[in-house]
């Protein structure tokens, strides 16, 4: 528990200063509101918009009068973490868990800058944890705590079950982020209708490991899911399969994001999730 | 404590180069746990990595070690076995290569050999005999017989011309002896082994450890002194080795001892005049059986007790291999 | 025979299956490294590797085999062998045979009489169980070449190296008698007999037939003779030994019915004329049948403990096993 306290602190640290220099901004233009909210009634002056000329207060006033709007800014932020087995593994520094721990302070915290709500869903073959989406810091430690403080030993990613429950759950149109190694199949249908109502994005957390296996002689390794073994010699032919297998699920993927809508983004344990996401928002920001 | 085959134990050297395969093997999985493990778990597995592969291979290195003591035959102890044996079969096996023409004992080695066999049958005269005589190839002479008379007249015509064997090979000669046993004999066995020692090839303990397996009586008698002497041909010239020295034959003390323990036998000097006395001792001791009637002592290998130890150390390292030592590993 | 000196032991085998099982087929056989190797409800990754599968089966198979036979070790695998043990002494026996260059006829085509008398000795020397026999061979003088021994592949073989003419021209019938009594003069076996076989008459030696069968007679030695060939002219061939001359001839064959008769009269032995193969064949039966000693035996099962095999073979199994996998196949995690 100390210790995940201590990473907490030290995450939040980190991500702050980042967030106050560069993703506050970044987060605020690329994930605009869902539309504009009545703010209040004023005097017109020339040039305003004719559209708007409140008729009711103009004739009881005798002066034309304006209705303004400010832009709707209450955005709920809605983050699936997947906490299966298959994230604690890695061939870096730090496994995939503390990369989404990593991902998730960034982006919540510059969420929680823009005065967001910020709610979180934590999934393995069933929905772990769910905490609703409220403002304020605090609330957004408290949730980083939770995820860092996932033990190894969840089996399953229930990806369609996570996606139907915050469905559910998100009344109004909000953001949706996926943090998970998609090491599930058939959630295509739950994605998509997801990715109707909300503006979804898939980050898939990767592993040098996920693309390529070192040559080694007869390795017996176990699934920490399944708990299946994988038996196999780290010769070519077996390496150039191994790698060939997961060329093709990252494809299926790739189009199964697409097809439902969805905007996605690959993040290694090799890299700075930091640069990644920059990277990613402003291509965002262009596309908008 | 004995040790039957003592020879088990060279196993122990190809043993100990497991030990390099071992090493490399540790090396190369160590490597192998870095570019998989990763970094933020490397060091808690790379130390249950160490202790899992010392287990393993300690526990395969211990099996080993056990069975090769199984192998062994080591034993402690003497059980007695039932013995209704009656009588007694002695084959005399008496080396008849030139170097027992040598008269460092009188009048010469193969001449005493002749008294001796003489006085052990006149001593016990209820035997059965026989003879075998070797040089490298052995013949039996006279096959176990009650007949005195063919037994004197072989014993008294014994000579290294008898046949023609290059070399000299005891193992040929108690194997020969060993054969030279009929079938059906309700006696017990005994062979006495009358040599120099000198032999050229053969491995004549592994033989004469073979005698006492199949509880057959063993006494070596050693022809010769250790200062040796020099042996004459026929017209009175020296015999001499290629650069035209005098061969000097000598009495190998060491290698018959030898064969008398390979065969838990016992080892008497030709030119002792008191050997025909202890032999005939021996004989007697044999036909009064050892303490109690109607058994025999005989070593008791506990190959059982090792054997058992050794698979204990299989069953652990089966059940170490699949122990779960932490959450990652 | 394979038998097993504490089958109690056998019952380990029961565990066997047991660590079979926990080996190779229970969920805790798939302990290894834990690293994500597969989707969820998808399976681990499928790997094509069949060959290193086919090793690792043989493997496999070799270290159970080892185990196998290491368990089967404690029950202490030994070979019985079961040993007749005579009790009570046999007959001694002397075979007196004619080695003259009379023996060379040919008249048990394609055989000599010599061959004949070889081949029919072969075979009477087989049905006896305990008897000790000797051989006595005589031509111009006798000599004795076999003692009376129980160690039949002694006789057999020296039967085999008996030679035409080894001894000479003559037939000293008295000398090959004397000889065979003197052998057995100082045998303490209830029985003691001779089988002279001879083809002649006494032409050679200085004791007279008569006097060496009254010899045998004072002694209780019965003796048997077998007349052996027959009459007429019977062509003959043969090897000098000394000269190594091929001699051949036709012989005037005939022998001295009346003292092999005679012979055997004087010691209660009988006398057989043997002309063809199968009298001859006829006559040993009839010997056969005649000396037959009551036989007490006793089975003594003499035991040879195979520990040391089966431990070796083990070994080598399991070691073939580990350096498959940790060598060949470099298995490391």
């Amino acid at each position: 528990m100390e210790e995940i306290s201590r990473k907490v602190r030290q995450l939040h640290f980190v991500s702050r200063k980042l967030v106050d220099t560069i993703f506050a901004g970044n987060y605020h233009s690329v994930f605009k509101g869902p539309g504009l909210e009545f703010d209040e009634v004023r005097e017109y002056s020339p040039g305003d918009d004719t559209r708007f000329i409140d008729w009711n207060v103009t004739s009881r006033m005798g002066s034309p009068y304006t209705k303004t709007f400010r832009e709707e800014r209450e955005v709920v932020l809605q983050v699936l973490v997947d906490t299966s087995s298959s994230l604690f593994y890695s061939s870096g520094q730090i496994n995939k868990r503390d990369l989404a721990g990593h991902i998730f302070a960034i982006i919540a915290l510059a969420a929680v800058a823009n005065n967001d709500k910020v709610g979180s869903l934590l999934f393995s073959d069933r929905v772990e944890e769910q905490i609703q989406p409220r403002k304020g810091r605090k609330h957004v430690l408290k949730q980083i705590t939770q995820i860092l403080a996932v033990k190894e030993g969840r089996k399953g990613s229930n990806l369609a079950l996570a996606c139907k429950t915050a469905s559910q759950t998100m009344k109004r149109r909000g953001i949706c982020l996926i943090l998970s190694d998609f090491r599930a199949a058939g959630y295509k249908t739950e994605l998509t209708m997801l990715a109707r109502k909300h503006d979804v994005i898939a980050i898939r957390l990767t592993d040098p490991l996920d693309r390529e296996l070192p040559a080694s002689g007869l390795v017996q390794l176990e699934d920490p899911e399944s708990g299946q073994s994988l038996k196999f010699m780290g010769n070519r032919k077996t390496r150039q399969q191994y790698s060939e297998y997961w060329e093709h699920e990252r494809y299926l993927w790739h189009k199964t994001c697409q097809s439902a809508g969805v905007d996605v983004l690959e993040i290694s344990t090799e890299d700075d999730p930091a640069v990644k996401l920059l990277h990613f928002f402003e291509r965002r920001k262009k596309k908008s | 404590m004995t040790v039957v085959y003592p020879e088990s134990f060279w196993l122990f050297i190809p043993l100990v180069l497991l030990i390099i395969p071992a090493y490399f093997n540790y090396r190369k999985g160590h490597r192998l746990l870095g570019k998989l493990a990763g970094q933020w778990r490397f060091d808690r597995i790379s130390q249950i990595y160490l202790v899992r592969t010392l287990i393993y291979w300690s526990t395969v290195l211990l099996f080993f070690i056990f069975s090769i003591l199984a192998l062994a035959g080591i034993s402690w102890t003497k059980e007695a076995v039932r013995d209704e044996s009656d009588g007694l079969d002695i084959i005399f096996a008496v080396d008849i290569s030139r170097s027992m023409l040598a008269s460092d004992v009188s009048p010469d080695r193969l001449g005493r050999a002749g008294e001796l066999i003489s006085s052990i049958t006149a001593g016990y005269p209820s035997g059965r005999f026989g003879l075998v005589v070797f040089k490298g190839e052995g013949e039996v002479i006279v096959p176990l017989t009650e007949d005195r008379i063919i037994m004197e007249t072989a014993v008294n015509s014994l000579s290294p011309a008898m046949f023609t064997a290059p070399g000299t090979n005891l193992a040929k000669g108690i194997n020969r002896a060993l054969t030279a046993f009929p079938e059906g004999s309700p006696g017990k066995k005994m062979i006495i082994l009358i040599s120099d020692g000198e032999a050229l090839s053969g491995n004549a303990r592994t033989a004469a450890r073979e005698c006492s397996i199949q509880g057959i009586e063993f006494i070596v008698i050693g022809a010769g002194t250790a200062e040796g002497a020099m042996i004459y041909n026929a017209d009175g010239s020296v015999v001499s080795d290629s650069e035209g020295q005098a061969v000097v034959t000598k009495l190998d003390l060491a290698e018959l001892t030898g064969i008398a323990e390979s065969a838990s036998g016992r080892y008497y000097d030709l030119s002792d005049v008191k050997t025909p006395g202890l032999v005939l001792d021996d004989i007697s001791s044999v036909l009064g059986g050892s303490g109690i009637e109607g058994m025999r002592l005989q070593n008791r290998t506990s190959y059982r007790g090792f054997l058992i130890a050794a698979m204990v150390f299989l069953v652990i390292n089966l059940a170490a291999s699949r122990i779960r030592w932490s959450r990652w590993y | 025979m394979l038998t097993f000196e504490s089958p109690s032991y056998l019952f380990l085998l029961i565990l066997l299956p047991v660590f079979l099982y926990l080996r190779h087929f229970s969920p805790a056989s798939d302990r290894g490294l834990r690293i994500s190797a597969g989707i969820w409800r998808k399976g681990t990754v499928p790997l094509k590797q069949g060959g290193v599968k086919l090793i690792l089966l043989f493997s496999s198979v070799l270290f159970w085999v080892g185990i196998l036979l290491l368990t089967l070790t404690l029950s202490g695998p030994s070979i019985s062998i079961h040993e007749k043990i005579h009790l009570n002494r046999g007959a001694d026996i002397v075979v007196v045979l004619d080695q003259s260059p009379s023996m060379a006829a040919r008249d048990f085509p394609p055989e000599t009489r010599l061959d004949a008398a070889k081949n029919m000795l072969n075979f009477f020397v087989s049905a006896r169980k305990n008897d000790a026999i000797g051989l006595v061979s005589f031509g111009q003088e006798a000599v004795l070449k076999v003692p009376p021994t129980t160690d039949y592949g002694s006789f057999l073989r020296r039967l085999d190296e008996c030679h035409i003419m080894e001894l000479g021209e003559g037939t000293a019938i008295g000398m090959g008698l004397a000889v065979a009594v003197l052998h057995l003069s100082e045998s303490r076996a209830d029985q003691r007999v001779i089988i002279l076989i001879t083809d002649g008459d006494n032409n050679a030696g200085e004791v007279q037939p008569l006097s060496a069968a009254s010899m045998a007679a004072q002694m209780g030695i019965r003796v048997y003779t077998i007349g052996i060939g027959a009459e007429g002219d019977i062509p003959f061939e043969f090897r000098n030994p000394e000269t190594g001359q091929i001699l051949s001839g036709v012989l005037k064959s005939s022998f001295d019915e009346d003292l092999l008769t005679e012979l055997s009269e004087m010691t209660e032995g009988r006398y057989f004329k043997a002309t063809s193969p199968g009298t001859l064949e006829s006559v040993f039966r009839s010997i056969d049948s005649l000396e037959t000693i009551e036989e007490r035996v006793r089975i003594q099962v003499r035991t040879v403990p195979l520990y040391r095999i089966f431990i070796m073979a083990a070994l080598l199994l399991i070691l073939a096993d580990l350096l498959i996998r940790k060598v060949l196949l470099r298995e490391v995690l």
